[in-house]
């Protein structure tokens, strides 16, 4: 049974629609690729997930439940920016972070900060954007969540970087928990997915599991990928 | 869940009001300190005066620059929350109804202390401590009694009106992140045509209420109440006013609420 | 251990054939416990579902074995592993000889030509 579920979802901003008709269904004890070009409607379906949007039409359940203070509470979401107040020290946002989510391991958010050289009294503002990002995603792995969210967590690091975000990602991983992370640039990601959901022009293009599509198509999901985008 | 979130805004919100509250109560510790020691030395030197009255003169200004910095440090928050930070807030696990209430509460809370103090400095000023056994006061006090529900009524209106002109703003900023991108200018644009609106809707309600009053039958009946019972009447209307604007206060609530949930888009 | 894993191939069985490869070498020595499954995942940069289902199979194969409290230790048994190695050892023979029929040797220049490369050293 899929622990968050797109059913017949459709999304407008304005006139303009962002995703149109969308069903699909994410397991947990798996890591879903939600994978499309830029504007193809990924931050959208993440952010209806998170709760910090609505659906014009049709419904997102996590767990059985529209997103609401209730589904928040076992949803960690990694925005695709910074969001953290730039007022904020690093001991701040872990003291936030621990004080709203009951699932937040305190010591472990510390431990990855100081192993990252990240100072308990730092400011967010003073850091490197890149730090930032880190310290973001530091805090988000340290819950305990029943749903992750990730939006383009690799979005322009270098790869030593990647690599780190990547091995804390699968060691995130647990069986109970429904891990998303959205991406344009699949080969660096890849290897990590158990299911791939190509999202195109606000719509469902293909999803099955990675391993299903290497088998069957004898490529790359990433080769697959240019494949199926070949035209814009 | 609330009262954490109601914790965090005060928390963040003390950092910066608390060291300028507190500066101003150094300035009028020392004000006071000047007079008590004039008071106490023989010959003590004008200078100390001069700088007793400066201290004072000071420290009132400071909490009035607090009311209105308070003001305005509560609508920037406001208007972040719109922001990237509100990829964090607003996945919290909160209803957008307690960040709107979270951020208003601190936000009037330091206000009215701000205000509160300014009074209490500026009125300190008017002379020596009076004593409750003071029999002027004691008759001055059983003159005002009557008018308790009036002055109270006022209290309450100016209450209602600072809340509702910090919701006006929270509604604005609402508003204007309708336009993602250019969230700003559109916040600025609502600002103004709101507030031209609000002045013309002023004039025409003003002209139709004297119009009303002059020639209804209502209006002559309430302006004979009026004449026949001055201070009843007026406590009537200030209270009246007061809901009033409870209910308009109420209005943007709910307006804003509905604006950052069904219409929330982040820029 | 050095892993190698490429995009275009199913990831589980090339996860197979490297683990296969290190005990089958010895860089996991017999009776060596291995480390967990997510552990590995994450050096491997792979999906912790997929390395549990290569080393499943590699269990189905004989060559680790489950226990209760020491989770996944590589097998003591000698034979199974010099089996392993062998059929390895004899997969690689296999597509020396494809790729030296492909260039157009027949089998006794291959041969020779192995023996050659041996003397060598």
């Amino acid at each position: 049974m899929s622990f968050l579920q797109f059913d017949n979802v459709t999304k407008y901003y304005g006139n303009r629609p962002a995703l149109q008709n969308v069903t699909c269904g994410m397991e947990p004890g798996r890591i879903t690729g939600l994978l499309g070009p830029n504007g193809s409607g990924k931050t959208t379906m993440l952010k209806l997930a998170a709760g910090l949007l609505q659906p014009t039409a049709g419904r997102v359940l996590i767990g059985g439940a529209a997103p609401g203070p209730e589904t928040k509470k076992l949803t960690a979401y990694l925005p695709d920016r910074v969001s953290l107040p730039r007022n904020f020290r690093a001991s701040d946002a872990v003291a936030l972070f621990a004080d709203f989510y009951a699932d937040f391991d305190a010591a472990k958010a510390v431990e990855m900060l100081r192993s990252l050289g990240v100072e308990a009294s730092q400011r967010i503002a003073s850091m490197s954007k890149g730090t930032q990002e880190k310290t973001q995603l530091c805090l988000t792995m340290s819950r305990g969540a029943k749903l992750f969210l990730l939006d383009e967590p690799l979005g322009g690091v270098d790869p030593a970087t990647r690599d780190y975000i990547l091995s804390t990602i699968i060691r995130g991983y647990t069986e109970d928990a429904t891990l998303v992370i959205s991406t344009h640039i699949i080969g660096d990601v890849e290897r990590i997915l158990d299911d791939v959901v190509f999202i195109q022009n606000g719509t469902v293009a293909v999803a099955d599991s990675a391993e299903h599509l290497r088998e069957t198509r004898g490529k790359s999901v990433d080769g697959i990928f240019r494949e199926v985008f070949a035209c814009l | 869940m609330f009262v954490k979130l109601l914790k965090w805004e005060f928390r963040q919100t003390g950092r910066v009001m608390l060291p300028v509250l507190g500066g101003a109560l150094i300035l009028y510790g020392g004000a006071l300190g000047a007079q008590a020691l004039i008071q106490l030395i023989a010959g003590a030197p004008a200078w100390l005066d001069v700088a007793g009255r400066m201290l004072y003169a000071l420290s009132v200004l400071t909490l009035i620059v607090c009311s209105v910095a308070a003001f305005f440090y509560g609508v920037v928050r406001f208007y972040r929350l719109l922001g990237d930070e509100g990829y964090l807030m607003f996945s919290l696990p909160v209803t957008a109804s307690q960040h709107i209430g979270a951020k208003l509460i601190a936000s009037c809370t330091w206000m009215i202390l701000s205000i509160g103090l300014s009074f209490v400095a500026g009125g300190a000023e008017a002379g020596p401590i009076v004593s409750t056994n003071d029999p002027e006061l004691q008759e001055l006090l059983a003159r005002l009694w009557p008018g308790a529900p009036l002055y109270a009524g006022f209290f309450a209106f100016l209450l209602v009106s600072l809340v509702v002109s910090v919701l006006w703003m929270y509604f604005l900023c609402a508003v204007g992140a309708q336009w993602g991108q250019s969230r700003f200018a559109a916040t600025v644009v609502a600002y103004i045509v709101s507030g031209v609106a609000v002045q013309i809707l002023s004039v025409a309600a003003l002209a139709a209420f004297a119009f009303a009053a002059a020639y209804s039958p209502l209006g002559q009946q309430m302006a004979g109440y009026f004449l026949a019972n001055p201070l009843a009447a007026l406590t009537a209307w200030v209270w009246g006013f007061a809901a009033l604007s409870a209910a308009v206060a109420a209005a943007l609530f709910f307006a804003t609420r509905y604006l950052i949930t069904k219409r929330l888009n982040l820029a | 251990m050095e892993w190698s894993i490429r995009a275009d191939r199913p990831v589980y069985l090339q996860l197979l054939e490297q683990l296969e490869a290190a005990v089958a070498s010895g860089v996991y020595a017999p009776g060596e416990r291995l480390p967990g499954v997510r552990e590995l995942a994450a050096q491997a940069g792979v999906n912790p579902n997929t390395m549990q289902r290569a080393l499943a199979e590699l269990e189905a194969r004989g060559l680790v074995r489950t226990q209760r409290t020491a989770g996944r230790t590589v097998t003591d048994d000698a034979q199974a592993i010099a089996a392993a190695r062998r059929a390895l050892a004899e997969r690689h023979a296999r597509d020396y000889l494809a790729s030296a029929r492909a260039l157009g040797l027949d089998d006794n220049e291959a041969a020779a030509l192995l023996a050659a490369v041996i003397q060598e050293g």
